[in-house]
């Protein structure tokens, strides 16, 4: 957990002075505000990593992020799946886009009934779709071959 | 009298009704299934609001919210796995009293007990509410960057588990609010050019990212076991005599629960537990608590469903989110242009907020009607595939934050956001204090420049008007409780 925490307060010290670094080509009343949140983001950041470093030699609890190494398959499936999904949105529009990803994360999650799996992605994706388009009247993605985003 | 009749008759149209029950019944849903929560459900239909009418659209997210809170009960009872961590307390007896062969009567007195609690609280919350917004008209910049503060200063109580994380958390919300055009000079900042980040980020995709993807997620690699599910049978309500010797269990738990759910940074898991030692202590049968008898679940549901109404009085009147629920209230009512504080309680907002308060009772009285005639059949939900939930609630991710604007920046915020809010939760950072930095910022640094600019550069300002030094001395000492806490906490690990 200690190494985990000390590169969360690495991170955040990067942050800050991202902040810093794009706050100071500010007018003074501009930055003012932003300029003392970051050196305090900072000094928590230092702050983080100091008793996470006493802590680390003591500290006998599991890498917290170890769940994505356990669970490695879902979590890839799902997120190269979602930033797919989203990308396919502009592309193909958000209904192919949607069964498409519902079809294939669900069967690589492990979901085998085939034609189940066919229908019920095909109803969710028109129920979602008609509910913008129709009842909301919120237009989705219609892809870039329908002339739209 | 009039118009209080014409805002019931509008509560009770078709359109809200449907509204309500939908949100309750979805609610339930959401809250029935461990590992999703309230603030998924209200962040995920948030934008679902936006073309509905504001009353409407704030009925249905009440109804979410009251519907998830009880909820919660339905999995802690039956699977010993509490839905929501507000019904944690509710395990205590909910669990043994299943094992027992009394789910059905378990699932009743949760019924019950929420729908009084909640109850109760919509009617503090609607008698108090327009009272304490009029005193918000007196307010200037300095008494709304002290009331900011004071809000910030809950970020410290969310944060007691780990200090610097929390804090952290919060003063990263801060920064983030930082970002589009600058309050008073009107100069861009940290927008590199993009004109999505004029405004701002958009409020309503980062609550989706933080609370919708990280939840769904998590879900993906979840799974429940369906051995360990409770037979539902028996008798559903409590009998006469268990109802009279918890009279004063509901009168108690509904006021522990209104008042938890008022003190920012508090809420409904607090205020469960706190009722909960409460009952113990005022029982004759204290002996018996936890062993699985009606009143532990009495306290919990009826104090969990008591914080609703409870924690809406800070955020419709100051526009301070006492939890983070509240706060995705906020991006509803932003949605619809309206701003919390006094505007809400005058003029055409006045019926919106009557119509709202009734729609929120109705909504109540619904959670207890699907509650008692049907909380066997939400139970099923238990046995839904999660991996295959989460892509159904991946996609209405999706879906909601791209209506919000029509644009396809937003969905990318989400994404960003979500991934962040998952590191947050394996890491153990809080959200909920990034949410309120990001909610309060705006307002914090607004107060505090133009105070500065009233007074030349003066900081006195701050404690020389008396609102201002209210609540900058109520932000210290509330800050400083559970700093002290933390301190005697590590001192005596350490020791």
């Amino acid at each position: 957990m200690s190494k985990a925490n000390k590169i969360t307060a690495i991170v955040f010290i990067l942050i800050a002075f991202g902040f810093i670094a794009s706050g100071l080509r500010l007018s003074f009343g501009a930055r003012l505000y932003p300029m003392i949140l970051s050196i305090l983001l900072a000094f928590l950041g230092v702050l983080l990593f100091i008793t996470s470093h006493k802590k680390s030699k003591t500290d006998n609890s599991p890498n917290p992020l170890a769940i994505l190494i356990k669970e490695h398959k879902h979590f890839t499936i799902l997120i190269v799946g979602y930033i797919l999904f989203i990308a396919g949105l502009t592309v193909i529009g958000f209904a192919p886009a949607c069964f498409i990803f519902l079809v294939i994360v669900q069967y690589l999650l492990g979901y085998r009934k085939k034609f189940a799996l066919l229908i019920n992605s095909a109803v969710f994706t028109l129920i979602v779709y008609f509910s913008f388009s129709s009842l909301l009247n919120v237009p989705l993605p219609v892809g870039i071959f329908l002339g739209g985003i | 009298m009039e118009s209080i009749l014409q805002a019931l008759l509008a509560a009770l149209s078709p359109s809200n009704l449907l509204m309500a029950l939908l949100g309750t019944a979805g609610g339930i849903i959401i809250g029935a299934i461990p590992g999703l929560s309230a603030n998924m459900g209200v962040a995920l239909l948030v934008p679902f609001t936006f073309v509905m009418e504001p009353e409407t659209g704030l009925i249905m997210l009440g109804g979410i919210y009251v519907g998830a809170i009880y909820g919660g009960s339905i999995a802690a009872i039956l699977i010993n796995a509490p839905g929501t961590p507000s019904a944690a307390a509710t395990t205590f007896d909910g669990y043994p009293m299943a094992q027992k062969g009394e789910a059905r009567l378990a699932l009743g007195t949760a019924t019950l007990s929420s729908a009084i609690g909640g109850i109760f609280s919509v009617i503090v919350l609607a008698l108090f509410a327009p009272f304490l917004a009029k005193q918000a008209l007196r307010f200037g910049p300095p008494e709304y960057f002290a009331l900011a503060f004071f809000g910030l200063t809950i970020i410290v109580s969310l944060s007691e588990n780990n200090m610097i994380k929390g804090l952290i958390s919060g003063v990263f919300g801060l920064l983030l609010a930082t970002i589009g055009m600058d309050p008073v000079e009107g100069a861009m900042r940290f927008t590199f050019g993009n004109i999505n980040l004029i405004s701002g980020i958009a409020l309503v995709p980062l609550l989706i990212g933080l609370f919708s993807i990280c939840e769904a997620f998590m879900l993906g690699t979840t799974k429940i076991s369906k051995g360990s599910l409770a037979e539902i049978k028996g008798r559903l309500l409590p009998n006469r005599e268990e109802i009279k010797r918890n009279m004063g269990n509901f009168t108690v738990s509904s006021i522990i629960g209104t008042i938890v759910g008022i003190l920012p940074g508090a809420g409904a898991s607090v205020a469960s537990f706190v009722a909960y030692n409460e009952a113990k202590r005022m029982s004759k049968r204290s002996h018996e608590f936890g062993t699985g008898i009606v009143d532990g679940i009495v306290a919990s549901e009826t104090s969990n469903n008591a914080c609703v109404g409870g924690s809406l009085v800070p955020l419709l009147t100051l526009g301070i989110p006492g939890n983070a629920v509240s706060a995705l209230f906020i991006g509803a009512l932003l949605i619809h242009g309206l701003k919390p504080g006094p505007d809400l309680f005058s003029g055409a907002n006045e019926k919106i907020m009557t119509v709202f308060f009734f729609g929120l009772f109705i909504a109540n009285v619904l959670m207890l009607i699907l509650g008692l005639a049907g909380a066997g059949l939400f139970a099923k939900v238990l046995f839904l595939p999660q991996p295959i939930l989460a892509t159904y609630i991946l996609v209405l991710c999706v879906s909601g934050s791209f209506a919000i604007n029509n644009n396809m920046f937003d969905v990318s915020v989400m994404f960003l956001f979500g991934l962040a809010g998952l590191m947050f939760k394996l890491l153990k950072i809080p959200a909920s204090p990034a949410v309120l930095g990001i909610i309060l910022g705006p307002m914090a640094e607004t107060g505090l420049r133009q105070s500065l600019l009233m007074s030349n550069g003066n900081p006195l300002i701050l404690f020389t008007r008396p609102i201002s030094f209210f609540f900058i001395a109520v932000g210290v000492a509330s800050m400083a409780a559970p700093l002290l806490r933390n301190y005697k906490n590590n001192k005596k690990a350490n020791a």
